[in-house]
């Protein structure tokens, strides 16, 4: 019962997701400027240099070259430390390298409306403990799932598909709803609870292949140095080298050397396919910051390719408008029959109560 | 034996089909482009249009 709360939370909340580039786009818009579609990328150079020039006393622990908005964001803090409470970021724009915005730390900025639904939906503001339970809602979800694909079946042995007996009892009229409903969704609703709850694994999924290919591969450099930044080789250079070593991919984020998830002594860089199907998998690559030379490209284990084909399938953001369009009906045909779920529930205990009191009130009548 | 498979295929051969092809759409648009999307939208269409109509058509019946 406490449970079909978080799965309607869960429901709810996720219906805005489905739109949020459309409404953070709506509500935050950034003003690029207007320039020809093929104007060439900047170099990366100097804005590592601006960055540096603004807060001298930090240091640079990620980038990210943007693939579907103009835009370069470098991510800055005052250490490496994951929640460091000023880590912030610069917004730059990707053709003319000029600096958009200096934005607040995370922790400073305004809740946003998207953020918070997003908060919602995956970790009830705990961070991992949240994306566990939630992960364990997920799971229940499933369970509940099957559980009513299983019942169809002694349910429906007199019925023709799709009956709703309007003409009868609200209960039976809500039962045969529910039935319809659900087992023609049934599909859509494992399909979204399964990734949901893969999804939800992402955080110990990657601490696992931190601690495991991730180690063994870091190994080998055992006991160099972190590099200071500014004896970092050109960043725009390991940009280059890392397009031309996987042609065909674009490097959408690179990771400094000392980043709690990168390496001490790598730029590690993050390409992906451009293929709408090949730009979900992504293909890290570990880059040597002091000489510039290529170390590794590295192979993911199948339980991140999982995962990674597990986003697409959760959020529904893979076929266009249209698509998110029917994922925010089947969400909505979820949410009724969560809500006729629980009535149908309630309802069948009610009737089972009352006939007990029946029985109980025949005997001691009959006495 | 012969009518219990009858009425396995009269419970379960309509969820199976909806079933299949709710994957199909789900599948073609995540592997294919272009064509593929409308495809996809019209195989994903289909689960709801059948609930819409057979509300529609059992209410109607409940009029008569």
């Amino acid at each position: 019962m406490i449970c079909t709360l978080f799965l309607l939370l869960l429901c709810f909340t996720g219906l805005p997701l489905i739109f949020e580039e459309e409404i953070d786009g709506w509500l935050n818009p950034t003003h690029y400027e207007q320039l020809p579609a093929n104007t060439p990328r900047a170099n990366l150079d100097p804005l590592i240099k601006e960055a540096h020039r603004r807060y001298p006393q930090q240091v640079i622990t990620s980038m990210m070259i943007d693939d579907d908005e103009p835009q370069t964001l470098i991510f800055m803090a005052p250490t490496f430390k994951p929640d460091d409470k000023l880590a912030h970021s610069l917004q730059f724009d990707q053709r003319t390298g000029k600096l958009i915005k200096d934005n607040l730390p995370f922790e400073q900025q305004p809740q946003t409306f998207i953020g918070l639904m997003l908060s919602l939906h995956v970790d009830l503001f705990m961070d991992l403990p949240g994306e566990l339970f939630l992960g364990l809602m997920g799971i229940l979800f499933v369970i509940s799932i099957i559980s009513g694909i299983v019942l169809y079946g002694p349910f429906m042995k007199k019925l023709d598909f799709g009956t709703v007996r309007f003409e009868r009892s609200r209960r039976l009229k809500w039962l045969d709803l529910h039935n319809l409903l659900g087992i023609a969704t049934a599909i859509w609703l494992l399909v979204v609870g399964v990734t949901g709850v893969i999804n939800e694994m992402s955080t110990p999924l990657f601490g696992l292949w931190q601690i495991t290919d991730v180690k063994h591969i870091l190994d080998k450099y055992k006991g160099s140095a972190v590099p200071a930044q500014n004896q970092l080789t050109s960043a725009e250079a390991a940009f280059q080298l890392a397009e031309k070593t996987l042609p065909g991919m674009e490097v959408t984020s690179m990771v400094f050397p000392g980043n709690t998830f990168g390496s001490p002594y790598h730029y590690v860089l993050w390409a992906k396919g451009k293929e709408p199907f090949t730009s979900r998998l992504f293909t890290p690559m570990l880059i040597d910051a002091r000489s510039g030379k290529l170390s590794q490209i590295i192979d993911l284990p199948g339980y991140l390719r999982g995962l990674e084909v597990s986003r697409p399938l959760h959020f529904g953001d893979y076929g266009g408008t249209p698509l998110k369009v029917l994922w925010a009906l089947f969400d909505a045909v979820a949410i009724i029959v969560l809500i006729s779920g629980v009535y149908l529930w309630v309802v069948r205990r009610k009737f089972y109560e009352d006939y007990f009191k029946r029985i109980e009130y025949e005997e001691t009548a009959t006495v | 034996m012969k009518k219990q498979d009858l009425s396995v295929k009269k419970i379960w051969g309509a969820p199976a089909y909806l079933g299949m092809i709710t994957l199909f759409g789900l599948l073609s648009a995540l592997l294919g482009t272009g064509y593929w999307y409308p495809i996809a939208w019209a195989a994903m269409t289909l689960p709801l249009g059948v609930i819409i109509y057979q509300i529609n058509y059992h209410q109607k019946k409940k009029l008569v």
